[in-house]
């Protein structure tokens, strides 16, 4: 059986970064920029090992559209159980929408003939979620996104899986292969990969790392400069005013707006007896609308 | 229609989803300014009634794709019969709720159709004849403004919450226009095998609006029962600190902080809990929080916007009673 | 008979036969261990030999220290008496039947006084070891401490022994009573004189005879079964070899891998174990005193040494006996790690009590990490640990904090930056905790403040620092660890750094004892050693601090690398404060829980190692417990914080913040 995987390395969230209003691009405040495979990536790769260590006799391949310096981060996929990686090198990352990286990717899994894909489901920076429908749509198979349990049935030839809904709630889905599959980050732990583990990939795997230079530049071309962008900065968000203290004197509140609110925040405090708390408690509930008395 | 407006209703549990009514307030504005007509689409099986409800949130035609075999959502039986209406009727734009469902019709539906899609759009306007769309991105951080000037159509969605209903008008009407469904029932390679509803006991910290957090001043399992029952009669679930996890009263899994779960629910209720640093790290992102702690210098109450500065084993009892009567009479 | 002295083989006939006993009695001892020695010598021997070439003095000074006067056995005082006595006695008769022997072979000097204090030594020797038996027995059977678990081969040898010792100064009664020794001289082998009174009168000789072939007869046997069944009494033999093989090395440094040689570093299988971690295995003779002393084991936690070295053991012998039966390494599919339990593993806060208080030196320490490096490897991390390691992996520190608010504790503080260091400059070497964690920044602005005010000619690194690499070595992840390191080293050679300064225990021991065997050798100064040079210096002034306090000894600072005086001598210059001791200090400190990776490992239910260790100091009455560690003031202030109903009233403070 084999399985692909589609990965994409992006910057690091746990740093604090700026969006550049010109560009739309982010810049991170460390001392070099911090890259990393991300976690719905990671547990797509590690599931597809654990399929290839269930079944046996089975290959596992990631793929990757991204400029040069992403090869880290296949070396680590490496290190984590892929058999091959094929990194399709995109040198122009910043105009490759979900479109033309799903069209890219279509091109190259077409003639490689996987019998399951995996990816993951919503990337952090852009977070457009299109890509895996995209490209099941391109190599027409059946897709199912959001997945959080995978289970290969009997057989081989079809899959059982259940879909992260809203409000917590579950579909169990049975799916037949080929088939795309994008897993959400709570699918399973992705195993851990020391750093010497890396370090063995890229001493000893580069057969196992094919580089694919030609593909993106001639698919999906056309599609790239379609969009016009500029970017505005997120409207800032309602600020909780500091009110004074309603039972202090009028002396104290015009000290504390004088100095600039500058006590910190405190909770309204309801007072009362127990029942009369409950009673407010409720009206709060009600009024925030977190329960509803159905109009009679 | 060279400039009609659409959106695509979504049934859940025999109803429609909020998200279907918000998409049509926001596709009135865009009719109005492109002159065109709002139709709304319904794709299943027996839902034809609904189509009542979105003429009152301004659907001018609803169009019904009804057929047995559409009841549950099936990824390639609902994208052929969308793909087919859309290539038939030619709108302008097309708008689908960023619903889990939603997300993954819509996207397909754009490839097979080699239309432009934006996803997760936070607004949707006509300038210059174009249509020009927000959407955020870095987590917020920045908005990008995309000008779409591709062939229509133009296919967008929109994410529940983000944009408000309209009020709707009851007496409004609208031309309900059933749609033959051709389709290749052998072509569909999924098959919905069942849902599975969370309950308090199943629902995860992390996907729930409501979660009531308990913490060391909760103390006897008598308490913690209460807890439970009050997550469930507000629909939520039950979410802990460490010390309620060294206690043995909640899982890992429900554990609130800096070394469990980051949680951001609607309602936040934190019962008994300090409110330490390593505990509130978690929970930061919650949108309401009411804290109850018999210590009125306790930490918590820097975070919370509500607080109650009683003794859990007195509240408690009343609080849950209360609202056990309402739910009893009606409560939602 | 006109002079003291005895005649071998008295009155027994065929005596030689018991030389025939004999022989056969050593040749079972020596298969016995050439079998074990089998299954040693499937581990790497590599460093053999240079070990036990640099080994020898030491040997000798253990062998006087440990084997001779029993300083280690002796800490526990009751058993540490029994083995004292159990093994001068068993040392007594042996020299007794050697000097036997030369006497009646070479040179006969046993006669006349010589011989009469030969026979009370003798005697001594025998009383010796059955008081130690009694005292074994009572204690194992009667008392039960919850540290030993007895098997079936412990009566039986307990027993064996007993009654050889009973039967021989029986049998020198009834000898006494048929050669009718003089009572003089008799008197002096005073037990067996004590049984000729009982038999007075009746005709020992038939008794003699039987006694004595009894007596030999059952020697042979216990020797024989000693050798064959009952492994703990093997370390007689195994423990002065494991002692010889013991790796060399600084106490309190892990083993350097050289990464590019090793396909995967860690003990995965038995045969990734050294060939002395084997010995040593079979030196324990499990006497419970590692799990005694662990702080985990103490708190409840899965973690039992004993069990540990126990279970690798078992392992061992599993593997050759799958060797033997399928030829190939079918048992390389399985971990060792897994056969130990993962649960346990990950447990250990490498605080070294086990191996610090083993009579026999097994480095407990040294073979859990390992077993630690097969896991990370085989990619067997999860949950906060393996966050933990990535976060050291992209962002430089365990607490998967940005790189750049590395220098965020020092706004507002007059600190000199590297711009302003010259070569001559101390570093002062801040350290993660110091960087992010507020508890850590207070020890480190309290450290500003000191070296400023005694105008320390010194700088700080900022952005450049990234973690010692501690907790990634101690968490297992070797590669990590080596890549922090070096470029720590990397950025001390940058700036000519020759002595750093730090105030944390962990980075102390990974600059001064881990870092050479990685290129990096320094300087390296504890602030404790540092402050007390300056107060001795006159150029610090200690304030008055009217607090009762107790003193807190770090594991890295106490136990590892030996720094216990200083800072007591600290505290005592400080006037107004009265200084307690807890019963867990100095050297035999008990761990706060926070080494080892265990600040980032979520742990198994159960008492908290910190809750147990401040459980200790909350009923000495004390105000303040004084640290001299970051992690150790996190965790006791953590336990502070949550113990009882509100917490407790202690506070936990640095030594650089008392004074």
């Amino acid at each position: 059986m084999r399985i692909a995987v589609c990965v994409r390395e992006t910057l690091y969230p746990g740093v604090p970064y700026e969006v550049n209003t010109e560009t739309g691009v982010a810049e991170q405040k460390e001392p070099c920029p911090v890259y990393w495979l991300p976690t719905h990536d990671r547990c797509a790769l590690e599931e597809a090992v654990r399929i290839r260590e269930a079944l046996g006799n089975s290959e596992v391949i990631a793929f990757t559209v991204a400029p040069t310096r992403a090869s880290d981060s296949l070396y680590r996929c490496l290190a984590m159980g892929a058999d091959r990686v094929v990194h399709v090198v995109d040198e122009e990352p910043d105009t490759s929408t979900s479109r033309v990286v799903a069209m890219i990717l279509g091109e190259v899994l077409k003639k490689v003939c996987c019998d399951l894909v995996l990816c993951g489901d919503c990337s952090f920076d852009a977070g457009a979620c299109q890509v895996p429908q995209h490209l099941a749509a391109l190599l027409d198979v059946p897709q199912v996104t959001r997945v959080l349990d995978v289970q290969m049935l009997p057989g081989q030839k079809r899959l059982k899986v259940v879909r992260k809904l809203e409000r917590g709630n579950r579909e169990t889905v049975e799916c037949s292969l080929p088939a795309v599959v994008a897993v959400d980050s709570a699918l399973n732990e992705p195993r851990y990969v020391s750093l010497h583990a890396c370090y063995r990939a890229v001493r000893a795997r580069g057969s196992d790392y094919e580089v694919d230079a030609d593909t993106a530049r001639s698919v999906g071309s056309e599609h790239r400069n379609l969009r016009v962008a500029r970017f505005i900065p997120p409207r800032p968000p309602v600020k909780k005013m500091v009110m004074p203290d309603m039972k202090a004197s009028a002396a104290d509140r015009l000290k504390f707006i004088l100095s600039g609110s500058s006590a910190e925040k405190m909770s309204d405090l309801l007072d009362g007896t127990t029942d009369e708390v409950v009673r407010q408690l409720i009206g709060i509930l009600q009024r925030e609308g977190f329960i509803l008395t159905q109009k009679s | 229609m060279g400039n009609s407006i659409w959106t695509v209703a979504e049934c859940t549990d025999e109803r429609l989803h909020e998200v279907s009514f918000e998409i049509l307030g926001e596709g009135r504005k865009l009719a109005a300014a492109v002159q065109g007509e709002l139709a709304a689409i319904i794709i299943g099986s027996k839902k034809a009634h609904l189509a009542n409800t979105l003429f009152q949130y301004g659907a001018d035609k609803v169009y019904v794709a009804e057929h047995p075999s559409l009841g549950d959502y099936a990824t390639e039986s609902y994208t052929q019969v969308l793909a087919d209406l859309v290539q038939k009727y030619s709108p302008y734009v097309v708008v689908a709720g960023a619903t889990p469902n939603g997300c993954d019709l819509i996207a397909r539906v754009a490839a097979r159709l080699d239309a432009e899609l934006v996803t997760n759009c936070t607004s949707i306007r006509v300038r210059e004849s174009n249509i020009e769309v927000n959407r955020p991105e870095y987590e917020g951080k920045v908005y990008r403004v995309i000008l779409c000037s591709s062939p229509p159509p133009l296919m967008f969605s929109v994410k529940s919450g983000v944009l408000g209903k309209d009020t709707p008008r009851l007496s409004r009407q609208g031309e309900l226009v059933h749609v033959e469904v051709a389709l290749d029932a052998d072509g569909v390679r999924t098959k919905s095998l069942g849902f599975q509803k969370a309950s308090a006991k199943t629902l995860d910290v992390a996907e729930s609006e409501v979660v009531v957090v308990g913490g060391a001043g909760v103390g006897r399992t008598e308490n913690w029962r209460l807890v439970d029952e009050l997550a469930e009669l507000l629909g939520g679930c039950v979410g802990g600190t460490r010390m309620a996890m060294d206690a043995g009263r909640i899982d890992r899994e429900r554990l609130v902080g800096q070394t469990g779960r980051s949680i951001g629910p609607k309602l936040c209720l934190e019962l008994g809990v300090s409110g330490a640093v390593q505990h509130t790290a978690g929970m930061r992102d919650s949108k309401f929080t009411i804290a109850v702690n018999m210590d009125r210098g306790a930490p918590i109450f820097k975070v919370a916007d509500t607080g109650v500065v009683a003794d859990l084993n007195d509240l408690l009892p009343v609080l849950v009673r209360s609202l056990r009567h309402l739910k009893g009479s009606g409560k939602v | 008979m006109d002079t003291p002295s005895r005649e071998i083989f008295w009155s027994i006939h065929y005596g030689w036969v018991v030389y025939l006993l004999a022989g056969a009695a050593t040749l079972i001892l020596i298969v016995a261990v050439l079998r074990r020695l089998r299954l040693w010598l499937a581990g790497r021997k590599d460093d053999t030999f240079t070990d036990i070439r640099r080994n020898t003095r030491e040997f000798v000074r253990i062998a006087i220290v440990d084997g001779l006067a029993h300083k280690r056995i002796l800490s526990d005082p009751y058993p540490g008496i029994m083995h004292a006595l159990l093994f001068w006695g068993a040392l007594l008769l042996l020299l007794a039947s050697v000097a036997d022997g030369i006497s009646h072979y070479l040179i006969e000097f046993l006669r006349g006084n010589t011989y009469l204090a030969f026979s009370f030594l003798a005697d001594l020797g025998g009383v010796m070891m059955l008081v130690g038996v009694g005292m074994a027995v009572y204690r194992r059977y009667v008392k039960k401490p919850d540290r030993l678990d007895s098997i079936a081969s412990d009566s039986i040898t307990l027993g064996l022994i007993f009654v050889v010792l009973v039967t021989g100064f029986l049998l020198e009664g009834a000898r006494m009573i048929a050669a009718e020794a003089p009572a003089a001289w008799a008197r002096w082998s005073f037990l067996g004189y004590g049984f000729s009174r009982a038999f007075a009168g009746s005709s020992m000789i038939g008794w003699y005879q039987g006694l004595w072939w009894f007596h030999a007869v059952l020697v042979a046997v216990t020797i024989g079964y000693v050798a064959l069944a009952f492994p703990r009494l093997i370390h007689i033999f195994v423990a002065p070899l494991a002692v010889l093989l013991r790796a060399g090395g600084k106490r309190g440094a892990l083993e350097t891998i050289e990464l590019q040689e090793v396909e995967r570093p860690g003990f995965a299988t038995i045969s990734d174990f050294h060939f002395r971690d084997l010995v040593a295995l079979d030196a324990c003779m499990e006497c419970g005193r590692c799990q005694e002393a662990c702080p985990a084991c103490s708190a409840e936690k899965p973690l039992n040494p004993r069990k540990v070295i126990q279970d690798i053991r078992a392992r061992m012998v599993k593997e050759d006996m799958l060797l033997a039966r399928d030829g190939m390494s079918t048992v390389g599919q399985d971990l060792v790690a897994l056969h130990v339990g993962e649960e346990e593993i990950w447990e250990c806060t490498t605080c070294g009590a086990c191996r610090n208080i083993c009579p026999v030196y097994v480095e407990h320490v040294d073979m859990l990490v390992g077993l630690r490096r097969s896991l990370v490897e085989h990619g067997q991390v999860f949950g906060s640990l393996a966050r933990s390691l990535e976060g050291m992996c992209l962002l430089g520190n365990p607490w998967s904090e940005p790189q750049s608010q590395r220098s965020d504790w020092m706004y507002n503080l007059d600190v000199k930056l590297p711009e302003e260091a010259k070569a001559s400059s101390l570093l002062y070497w801040v350290g993660c905790s110091g960087c992010y964690d507020p508890k850590g920044e207070e020890i480190a602005r309290s450290m500003v403040n000191i070296l400023n005010t005694a105008d320390i000619d010194y700088f700080v690194l900022g952005f450049d620092e990234v973690c010692c690499g501690d907790p990634a070595r101690r968490a297992g992840d070797e590669g990590l660890f080596q890549h922090l390191a070096r470029k720590n080293i990397d950025t001390l050679h940058k700036y000519g750094v020759i002595c750093v300064l730090t105030h944390c225990p962990h980075c102390y021991n990974t600059f001064r004892n881990e870092y050479p065997d990685l290129g990096g050798s320094f300087r390296v100064v504890h602030h404790t050693e540092f402050i007390l040079q300056l107060i001795l210096d006159g150029r610090l002034e200690v304030r008055d601090l009217k607090q009762r306090v107790a003193f807190h000894d770090p594991c890295y600072l106490g136990r590892w690398n030996g720094i216990v005086d200083q800072p007591r001598e600290i505290l005592n210059k400080i006037s107004g404060l009265s200084l307690i001791e807890p019963p867990h200090n100095r050297e035999r400190t008990f761990c706060c829980g926070g080494g080892g990776g265990q600040m980032w490992i979520e742990g198994a239910p159960g008492k908290r190692v910190n809750r147990v260790r401040f459980e200790e100091f909350s009923s000495t009455g004390i105000q303040i417990i004084v640290t001299a560690c970051p992690f150790c003031k996190i965790m006791l202030d953590d336990a502070s914080s949550t113990a009882g109903a509100g917490g407790s009233e202690i506070r936990v403070r640095d030594i650089a913040e008392i004074i």
